[in-house]
């Protein structure tokens, strides 16, 4: 079954109902939108929306992408950071390290710098 | 965005009072934490419409989104 893929711009603004600051996802070529108060509510509501915004029976695979526009900080640089990340924790795991410990050593304050031992 | 609709209740109320108008139904299939999903449907069953209508974190892009995706069966200034 072919999978589906939907991109979501998402973008800080203003709740008319709060008045705080909420993450906004407008699906492209799609219609709708969401919100959250944090990004990992944001994401847990692109993905509850992203078949009925398709047209799509929850049965069809498909995946959800972001576009983060953050005001002075380019896409591309968002970007090239994540898939950084993503490769580095990709070594880390060949070295033998955990999911979880990878992610861990890479959160830790400056200054702790990693060995080689091999 | 003075005289847009903003919340909610009025935002429902409105799409009710429209959608009669247009010999629509309307749909609530589903809700989410921010969102209540609205399917519009005409007398042969069909689905004319599919949005997500914003319950909390109304913020200006969501209304205008939502304006724009019922645009083309209510006319552009619906929601003023």
């Amino acid at each position: 079954m072919t999978e589906h893929t939907l991109i979501f711009k998402v973008i800080r603004s203003r709740a008319l109902d709060t008045g705080t600051d909420v993450w906004v996802a407008l699906p492209e070529g799609a219609p709708g939108s969401v919100s959250g108060d944090t990004l990992a509510e944001l994401l847990e509501e692109a993905e509850a929306v992203k078949h009925f915004v398709l047209g799509l029976s929850k049965d069809v695979p498909v995946r959800v992408e972001f576009v983060f526009e953050v005001p002075g900080v380019p896409v591309e640089t968002i970007d090239s950071y994540r898939q950084a990340r993503a490769r580095l924790i990709d070594q880390l795991r060949q070295a033998g390290l955990s999911e979880q410990d990878s992610a861990e050593l890479l959160t830790l304050p400056g200054g702790q710098a990693l060995r080689r031992t091999a | 965005m003075a005289g847009v609709l903003s919340s909610y209740a009025e935002i429902r109320d409105r799409i009710y009072q429209l959608a009669r108008q247009h010999g629509l139904r309307v749909d609530w299939p589903e809700k989410t934490k921010s969102r209540q999903l609205l399917h519009l449907v005409d007398a042969d069953q069909v689905v004319v419409a599919i949005t997500t209508v914003p319950v909390r974190g109304i913020t200006r892009e969501a209304l205008e989104r939502l304006g724009a995706d019922l645009e083309h069966l209510f006319g552009k200034d619906w929601m003023v």
